[in-house]
């Protein structure tokens, strides 16, 4: 028993795991198009929080998709069912099938996986919910809107997603492990697959902005004052965002079976856990988390093109993945980029963010910048690509991704161009 | 491979430890619900670990976990080996309206308690349980409401099988307060609401008796579904049982004993034959822990002259009226009435 185990059924190229589609809900875009022409921009969606009243804070900003109304994209969720996280997931989730070319009805008699993560869940709810409680002058007391107490719980985002798709038999969960749960949610969906017991998975992560993280954050003087700025000296912390980002996941056989577009392949994928303190990550468990993705995917460090930092921006995050990088890679490490720097501290959904962003890159040959960057900071000796996006060949990308608590989740994604022009060619049409 | 549970640990209504709750599950007696009576939360031992805000929740998480490895389970294992897979279906949410609230009522919205803030979202417990047990290997947090416990237990499953850990402490919790029962009020919820945690040892059953350790159940199958409309939800669970019973070669006769949610089996059609045991009506509505209580009724529900050499058929349904239907096929052991944990 062992990973050499779960090696050994790797053989068959046909049971090897791709992306065919994803949706993206950010505030520097959504959907495809958007997404990549931000990407390519280097936009920075930061404003001043809109959602809710910040009356009393002396800054306020975050990373919101102000003006999207999820409701509108939605073709079966009735309007008030779901709150506005799951509906986001439900919206990311029905224009992932899209760009797959996967027709929900035609996979609803396979087994599917929906893996939801999330940091705070339906966290607006949660807010409105205490918001009532004030108005009704109780302390935990009794008498709360209906539609509210419904919807509340983060185990319904799955739910979202399955029934705006019309899907029974799928296995759907939400993983809340906080701000790695993007990338537990692509492994979770990956190890499925491999197992042989799905045949597609719908996998990534959403949240929002709301009052109680802000304030939280805030307090603990952990919330960014104006702008998220990785791997600058004069960082001052992450800064949330909101939005959701879903990926399609199927084996090669299944992609190529109905001649789908390969976009990368989700090579590998390792997680672990500090173990040590809450808040404080442990430099030699991620450089350990790192190194078991890179073996799960068969890749040797120098082969890797770009690693997608977890780049949060805070000082303690940004100089120990520096030297983390520095550890696996060697003196010359490949560009670390900080996609946090453009689209916010998207939590639950920041992994699948930034392996959406890998995809659009491996693509379109290039590297998404960290912006915002304007003095470099001698402990973090990375080249993050600062300001501008950068032509690139991307054919092997490294996703980090870390929880608070200690959560470790690291994704390997590669080029469709390794698993061969034969292996990637729709049944029936090999060259 | 094959999966099994080889050590349990909980606590419900009926009291700390697996003893009052076997016996509730065997007698068929009800508690009333309500909280776990004599458990109370203590400051956490100082071991030198930084364990700080000690909230009911995962205190309850660590002390049940505190138990199932106090025999020893997770010493063999390196600690990179070591997974953790744990779920509620509310935790944080209480925490969480406090710090809104206060933020919204004190005389500066940033006049909030800073120790909170990592109690209010969901990995706490685990990360916790991570830091006091040394478990460095996958550390994952799941919530699938009722289902929550299913749900665990396939993730550590898999782990499993992907060659990920070697061994897999896997559990579901939930505690009682104010906005817990005042959230179900609104929504409607029936049930009397209760409080508990259940903890399992999740192993490869080849590495179980290498250890030593009894199996007490095997995982032979586990199947999920969801549905939009609540008048699809037993169709949905039909079609998960039937996946289930195909996978492990079974008719729904060969099923000894079912251990539904509420009263699911009733449109479950040819399981007329099982005993039936319904941890609900005996211990209350546990919310997120309520599917691991039925996998524990199950493991602890053995009567005189129902088991044989081989084990028998214990099948676990659970819905959750957010959309989750499941179930859990298990080939459960005798076990003796002595043997707290199984270890």
């Amino acid at each position: 028993m062992g990973t050499e185990a779960a090696l050994r059924d790797r053989s068959d190229p046909d049971l090897r795991v791709v992306v065919t589609g994803f949706g993206v809900i950010s505030s520097i875009g959504i959907g495809r198009d958007e997404f990549l022409e931000a990407l390519r921009a280097g936009r920075c969606g930061v404003s001043p929080i809109s959602g809710w009243d910040t009356t009393g804070f002396r800054y306020a900003n975050a990373h919101e998709v102000p003006g999207f109304d999820p409701q509108a994209h939605l073709r079966r969720l009735e309007p008030g069912r779901f709150g506005k996280v799951g509906a986001q997931a439900a919206v990311a989730a029905r224009m992932a099938m899209r760009d797959a070319g996967l027709d929900p009805a035609s996979v609803r008699d396979e087994r599917g996986v929906v893996a939801v993560g999330t940091t705070c869940g339906e966290s607006l709810d949660v807010d409105a919910l205490a918001a009532a409680e004030v108005a009704a002058g109780r302390d935990g007391g009794s008498g709360l809107p209906a539609e509210l107490a419904r919807r509340v719980h983060p185990g319904r985002l799955p739910v979202a997603v399955a029934a705006e798709l019309g899907l029974t038999n799928v296995e759907a969960v939400t993983i809340p492990t906080v701000c790695a749960a993007g990338n537990y949610a692509v492994g979770y969906g990956l190890d499925a697959l491999r197992a042989g017991e799905a045949d597609y998975a719908l996998c990534g992560g959403a949240d929002s902005v709301s009052r109680m993280a802000f304030a939280g954050f805030y307090r603990l003087r952990a919330w960014a004052r104006e702008r998220c700025r990785p791997f600058d000296l004069d960082r001052d912390g992450f800064m949330f965002g909101e939005g959701a980002g879903m990926l399609v996941l199927e084996t090669l056989g299944h992609a190529r079976r109905r001649g789908a577009p390969i976009l990368a392949e989700v090579a590998g994928f390792a997680l672990n856990c500090d173990a040590t303190h809450p808040t404080r990550p442990e430099r030699e468990r991620v450089t350990e988390c790192v190194t078991a993705a890179l073996r799960d995917a068969r890749v040797e460090p120098s082969e890797v093109d770009v690693v997608f930092a977890h780049g949060s921006g805070t000082r303690i995050n940004d100089a120990m993945e520096s030297a983390m990088v520095r550890e696996v890679f060697g003196a010359a490490p490949p560009p670390v980029t900080a996609l946090k720097s453009m689209v916010g501290h998207t939590q639950g959904a920041a992994g699948a963010h930034s392996c959406i962003a890998a995809v659009l890159g491996m693509t379109h040959g290039f590297i998404p910048p960290t912006v915002n960057f304007v003095t470099p900071d001698p402990e973090c000796p990375v080249d993050c690509v600062p300001g501008t996006a950068r032509p690139a060949r991307v054919r092997t990308a490294v996703i980090n991704s870390l929880g608070v608590g200690g959560n470790n989740a690291v994704v390997v994604l590669r080029h469709p161009a390794h698993l061969g022009a034969d292996a990637t060619a729709p049944v029936g049409r090999r060259p | 491979m094959d999966t099994v549970i080889s050590a349990v640990s909980l606590m419900s209504p009926a009291g700390v430890g697996v003893g009052p709750f076997r016996e509730a599950v065997r007698t068929g007696t009800a508690v009333p619900g309500g909280p776990v009576g004599d458990f109370h939360v203590a400051e956490p031992p100082a071991t030198g670990r930084a364990v700080r805000l000690a909230d009911r929740p995962s205190a309850m998480a660590l002390a049940t976990i505190g138990t199932l490895l106090d025999g020893g389970a997770a010493d063999r294992c390196p600690p990179a080996r070591r997974g953790l897979v744990l779920g509620s279906a509310a935790a944080g949410i209480d925490q969480s309206m406090t710090l809104t609230r206060d933020s919204l009522t004190r005389p500066r919205p940033d006049n909030v308690n800073p120790a909170l803030v990592p109690a209010c979202v969901m990995n706490y417990a685990s990360a916790q349980a991570a830091i006091e047990f040394d478990l460095r290997g996958p550390n994952a947090t799941v919530t699938a409401g009722r289902l929550t416990g299913l749900a665990a237990l396939r993730y550590a499953r898999r782990l499993l099988a992907a060659g990920r850990s070697d061994a897999v402490v896997c559990g579901a919790y939930e505690d009682l307060n104010e906005r817990r029962v005042a959230i179900a009020e609104a929504a409607g919820a029936r049930g009397v609401p209760a409080e508990g945690c259940c903890a399992f040892l999740v192993e490869p059953g080849e590495r179980a008796r290498e250890h030593g350790r009894a199996v007490l159940a095997e995982v032979l199958a586990l199947e999920t579904g969801v549905f939009a409309d609540p008048g699809e939800a037993f169709d949905v669970l039909g079609a998960a049982v039937g996946r289930a019973l195909r996978a492990a070669g079974a008719a729904p006769s060969d099923v000894g004993l079912l251990v539904p949610a509420g009263r699911e089996d009733a449109r479950l059609p040819g399981l007329g034959k099982a005993r039936v045991v319904r941890p609900a009506e005996l211990i209350g509505d546990t919310h997120g822990a309520a599917a691991a209580f039925q996998v524990a009724a199950a493991i602890v529900a053995d009567a005189a002259g129902t088991g044989d050499g081989d084990g028998r058929l214990a099948l676990v349904t659970a819905v959750e009226p957010d959309g989750h239907v499941g179930c859990c096929l298990l080939r459960t052991r005798r076990q003796g009435d002595n043997k707290e944990t199984g270890t």
